[in-house]
């Protein structure tokens, strides 16, 4: 995970602007083009979309079945408004993510010995991704008990009991100002600690 | 509608989005940026790791909470000379009262299997805590549990590495189930109470 300075971004950088109706009509047709720029356009974000919510594991595959759905629907004629392409994917994506949920419960429950204690996932063993969990977990332990004690309850109020920040900043009295500054001091410190233990890592590597 | 989907999200936002408290409004539109937008989906997940920490950081010290160096030492051994005191004249006492001994913990495993802790005696108090490992990170996840057929018999949210106090009454086969905070089922789990 890349913990550098956030990058600037234009406020529309990485713009798209495809004409939908023209890229749904392509598909359509069967043009590989289209499927090119479909693939192309949303390969990422559908990926990203899957991955946290159904973990890494079959990742590709799972992508790839959202593909597959997504042109064959738009080839039986499913979507009616074109215009409206983005919203289509977005709920073919969640459908996705529901149903292979729901599949992997139904799956588990058809058993005929139960065996207790089972995952909904596989969730086969990932040792690396728990220990990299629990270093942040330090990195933010350790950040807070370099916190005076009000800043440390800021903190505290907003993350863990999901207080708003009009709430916490009425009931300590602090300002707006004040109150973004303790966060974002909080983050940039994570960040920086975040870099250097990769910087570290980095260094040891052959 | 295209210019709204081209549209970056402050950091403000992304932070909201990671913790699940956007309105329904604004996390579809956001949704649907992320779908097409590489620099904010990197940043959502940088967020979601820091918010993560955060949350479990800030719950593990509110359990644990900090003392004052200068005086833990006295305070440390009143408490020691008190808890043996308690101790040495109630201990008749709350042997026979079972039912208000020290609640039992039961870790909910991923694995396949019977796991030890996966059946527990009925009446008792439990702490259930769910293995949450290899899921998609949330500061706040709910958990339901619910009976053979269905009925649901608590719920509540959980956050990291917390633990859910029940006690169930009746003998019987349970089911736990984890949600996301936007009500996606993510894990169950098979509990099966047993008679003393």
């Amino acid at each position: 995970m890349n913990f550098e300075a956030e990058p600037e971004v234009e406020a529309t950088a990485n713009r798209v602007d495809p004409s939908w109706p023209l890229l749904v009509e392509r598909i359509r047709n069967g043009d590989p083009s289209g499927m090119e720029e479909l693939y192309r356009v949303f390969s990422t974000g559908i990926r990203f979309y899957l991955c946290r919510h159904l973990g890494p594991q079959d990742l590709d595959d799972r992508v790839h079945d959202v593909f597959l759905i997504i042109t064959q629907s738009i080839q039986k004629g499913d979507l009616r408004e074109p215009d409206r392409f983005m919203g289509y994917v977005r709920t073919i994506v969640r459908r996705q993510v529901a149903a292979q949920i729901d599949h992997a419960v139904q799956a588990r429950r058809n058993q005929t010995d139960l065996d207790f204690g089972m995952a909904l996932s596989d969730g086969h063993p990932n040792p690396e991704r728990r220990i990299i969990d629990q270093q942040n977990l330090e990195l933010a332990m350790r950040i807070l008990n370099s916190l005076r004690k009000r800043e440390r309850e800021v903190l505290m109020r907003f993350y863990l009991q999901e207080q708003s920040a009009a709430q916490i900043c009425a009931e300590m009295k602090l300002t707006d100002t004040q109150f973004r500054l303790i966060k974002s001091r909080a983050k940039a410190r994570f960040g920086e600690l975040g870099k250097r233990r990769m910087e570290r890592r980095s260094g040891f590597r052959p | 509608m295209a210019e709204g989907i081209n549209q970056h999200m402050d950091d403000d936002q992304i932070e909201r989005y990671s913790m699940g408290s956007l309105s329904e409004e604004e996390a579809e539109r956001f949704s649907d940026h992320l779908m097409i937008c590489e620099s904010c989906q990197k940043r959502v997940a940088e967020s979601d790791i820091y918010v993560a920490a955060m949350t479990q950081a800030a719950g593990k010290m509110r359990r644990a909470p900090r003392r004052n160096k200068t005086s833990s030492a006295f305070w440390l051994g009143g408490a020691v000379f008190a808890v043996v005191a308690v101790t040495a004249l109630l201990l008749p006492v709350a042997s026979r009262l079972r039912h208000l001994s020290a609640p039992m913990p039961v870790r909910l495993e991923a694995m396949r299997g019977a796991v030890p802790g996966s059946t527990v005696p009925v009446d008792t108090r439990l702490l259930l805590v769910p293995d949450l490992s290899d899921l998609p990170v949330f500061p706040v996840y709910r958990l339901e549990l619910v009976d053979s057929i269905g009925n649901r018999v608590w719920d509540g949210n959980l956050q990291p590495q917390e633990s859910a106090p029940v006690t169930l009454s009746r003998v019987g086969t349970y089911f736990a189930r984890v949600y996301s905070t936007s009500g996606v089922l993510l894990r169950e789990y098979g509990l099966q109470v047993s008679a003393r």
